[in-house]
């Protein structure tokens, strides 16, 4: 598994698509270039951050729709957009769309970089926060029914005591299910075991 | 009977002794009342003025008017001597007056306009015609004063109108003629304009006068649609052709910028490296070159594309094609505050040219000269067509602006060359195209005054390819 984050350019203009690639090899980034939003779309999205710099206009299918199609089936990626001639409605279309730059051809190598950097920032941030939230959810289908109860009624507030008369067992039971519960999600404390019910929004009426 | 009767009715003396000859040519529709009356007012023994009809010898009635004394013999009223003077000039006048004023009545009451009769001592003002209805008030609503009418003027028009009215009508006594826009009960505002007279009264100086207002609201605001339309037209005369050229050039251009940049750039890391990657900076530099290439190819694409297009080639006046643009951009030379000095032969003989190209290069020019004087005290342009002594002709247009810098002489004509930081670059560029295509030639000079000339010279009819 590498973290290596890659670029993906994607403009119909050889030579500009084969200047920018260069530009951010040059850089240090791992790069790959698309004659067309059709063929990036076509690829398959590599394990480690990433993000993408499409041109606006392009024959076929424009950056703003590809920009639709990435955000609709779910595929998070990053947008740095580029253009050789913008105008302000084509802009706020591409930044209400979630883009994280706008830039107009020709551009400085320095806004392209920070752009990018922006870009894997947060898809970094992403990545990470979608790996947590899948691992949590691994722990959390290891529990047995009875775990995940005593789960939800802890995390509820309720005390060992409480959980057992709701359950309609000894409160000893109850502290052993909690234990398991503890050492399955994992989670050190009280206070962890609630954030993670949080983040997998679970509810007590979820398990009953 | 004096002769006098003789002139009044055209029959000889004579005729007035014999017995009831003044009866019978009384007219009809008078005599009856006539005749009472004078029986009356001898029974009284009163001397009496009356006015009447007579039938004249021309078969035209007459309007008379009698004098009677009864003159007495002892207390005996015996002698009747009449005194008849002609009016009927003065009836007629009268009796025009009376249907002019019924006229007016009645023009008022129909018609759009509204008049008013305004006494400036008191402030009293009497509406003729529909001013509570204009106005969209319930009818007497509006106020009758002249505070009342001052207060419902547009404010930016308040005091101009209150100063006029004070000068010319209130001070000097004289009529006034105004436009302002009036306050509706609505909240809106009409156009008004207004002719104010004063009543001619013999005596003293007048104080009442009557004002015709007339509401021209439609006539303005559609005279601001056609004057907005005719900016809108010259607009797009102007600049769609340019505009679109220039959007779709910049497009175009700025993908080989992009890849220049971005290679020039990478090209730079790539030789601070340590050891420096040359071979792979040589790869870059080439893919450069060929990017300048094809940038320039793209700008020669765009002069071809102007020439290309098959322009209509027509007589024209140029006189009149400089004219029509200083017309055409009349708002942009107000709004700048320019005024233009022009210097026009006359009777020169047509040149054979493309209308809306010329046209396109004199907007340039001038369009070019109005911004050399941007921030200048004064803006004054001088535009000249003349005859050269070998028959070509020769538009120039002169500024008073900083004049043109000595680096720039040269190079001005060529495209993306601007002093100016915002414009592009292509206006001379694309002027000298069409002149060039024309047969013609451009040239630009400083003046020994402050400024710059640019100037085209076309080519004598003959001489033109067809």
């Amino acid at each position: 598994m590498t973290d290596e984050p890659v670029v993906f350019v994607v403009d119909d203009d050889p030579s500009v698509r084969r200047s920018v690639l260069r530009l951010l090899e040059t850089a240090g980034f791992k790069v790959e270039g698309f004659p067309s939003a059709e063929a990036f779309l076509g690829r398959t999205r590599p394990r480690g951050p990433g993000c993408v710099v499409l041109d606006v206009r392009m024959p076929g299918m424009t950056g703003l729709e590809a920009q639709r199609r990435l955000r609709e089936t779910g595929q998070s990626m990053e947008v740095v957009f580029v253009t050789g001639h913008g105008d302000v409605p084509m802009s706020v279309a591409a930044m209400k769309g979630g883009a994280v730059d706008f830039l107009l051809k020709p551009f400085d190598d320095e806004a392209l970089l920070a752009a990018i950097d922006r870009a894997i920032r947060l898809d970094r941030d992403r990545l990470q926060e979608q790996r947590e939230l899948a691992r949590l959810r691994a722990g959390y289908d290891r529990l047995t029914p009875r775990e995940q109860q005593v789960f939800a009624l802890v995390t509820a507030g309720l005390l060992n005591k409480q959980v057992a008369a709701h359950l309609g067992t000894s409160e000893k039971t109850i502290k052993v299910h909690r234990a398991r519960v503890m050492t399955k999600m994992p989670a050190r404390s009280l206070a962890e075991l609630v954030r993670q019910a949080a983040r997998l929004e679970i509810t007590p009426s979820q398990v009953e | 009977m004096g002769s006098q009767a003789e002139r009044l009715l055209g029959y000889p003396l004579n005729l007035w002794y014999e017995p009831d000859f003044w009866k019978t040519h009384l007219h009809e529709d008078d005599r009856q009342r006539v005749l009472l009356f004078r029986e009356e007012a001898l029974l009284e023994q009163e001397a009496y003025e009356l006015e009447y009809r007579m039938i004249a010898a021309d078969g035209h009635s007459v309007w008379a008017h009698d004098v009677v004394a009864v003159e007495r013999v002892n207390d005996t009223p015996t002698v009747i001597r009449g005194f008849l003077i002609d009016v009927s000039e003065r009836v007629a006048a009268e009796r025009g007056l009376r249907q002019s004023e019924e006229r007016f009545r009645i023009a008022a009451t129909l018609g759009a306009d509204i008049i008013a009769e305004v006494d400036i001592q008191t402030g009293n003002v009497v509406w003729f015609g529909q001013v509570d209805e204009a106005l969209g008030y319930e009818s007497g609503a509006f106020p009758r004063t002249m505070e009342g009418w001052a207060e419902h003027l547009h404010s930016e028009d308040r005091d101009r109108i209150r100063t006029e009215v004070m000068r010319e009508v209130v001070e000097k006594r004289q009529g006034l003629s105004a436009e302002f826009r009036i306050r509706a009960r609505d909240g809106s505002y009409r156009h008004w304009t207004a002719q104010a007279a004063p009543l001619p009264r013999v005596d003293r100086s007048p104080t009442k006068f009557v004002t015709v207002c007339s509401d021209v609201t439609e006539q303005i605001v559609a005279r601001a649609e056609a004057l907005q339309h005719r900016d809108a037209l010259a607009h797009v005369a102007r600049v769609s052709s340019l505009g679109e050229l220039t959007a779709a050039l910049a497009h175009e251009l700025n993908q080989p910028l992009a890849a220049i940049l971005s290679n020039a750039q990478a090209a730079v890391r790539l030789l601070d490296r340590d050891p420096p990657e040359t071979r792979k900076t040589a790869e870059v530099l080439r893919d450069i070159v060929a990017d300048d290439r094809r940038a320039s190819a793209i700008i020669k694409r765009l002069r071809a594309m102007i020439r290309r297009e098959t322009p209509a080639r027509l007589p024209i006046d140029l006189v009149q094609v400089v004219q029509e643009v200083i017309e055409i951009m009349r708002g942009e030379l107000a709004t700048r505050d320019a005024t233009v000095v022009c210097d026009f032969a006359v009777d020169l003989p047509a040149v054979v040219a493309d209308r809306i190209q010329i046209q396109q290069v004199v907007v340039n020019l001038v369009t070019n000269a109005l911004q050399a004087m941007e921030g200048k005290a004064e803006s004054r342009l001088s535009v000249g067509v003349h005859q050269r002594i070998d028959a070509w002709q020769v538009v120039s247009v002169a500024d008073m602006g900083s004049g043109i810098h000595v680096f720039m002489l040269d190079t001005m004509f060529e495209p993306f060359n601007t002093s100016r930081t915002g414009g592009l670059g292509m206006g001379l560029s694309i002027s000298r195209s069409i002149i060039e295509a024309h047969g013609g030639e451009i040239m630009a000079q400083n003046r020994d005054a402050d400024g710059a000339m640019v100037s085209f010279a076309l080519p004598p009819q003959q001489t033109v390819d067809s």
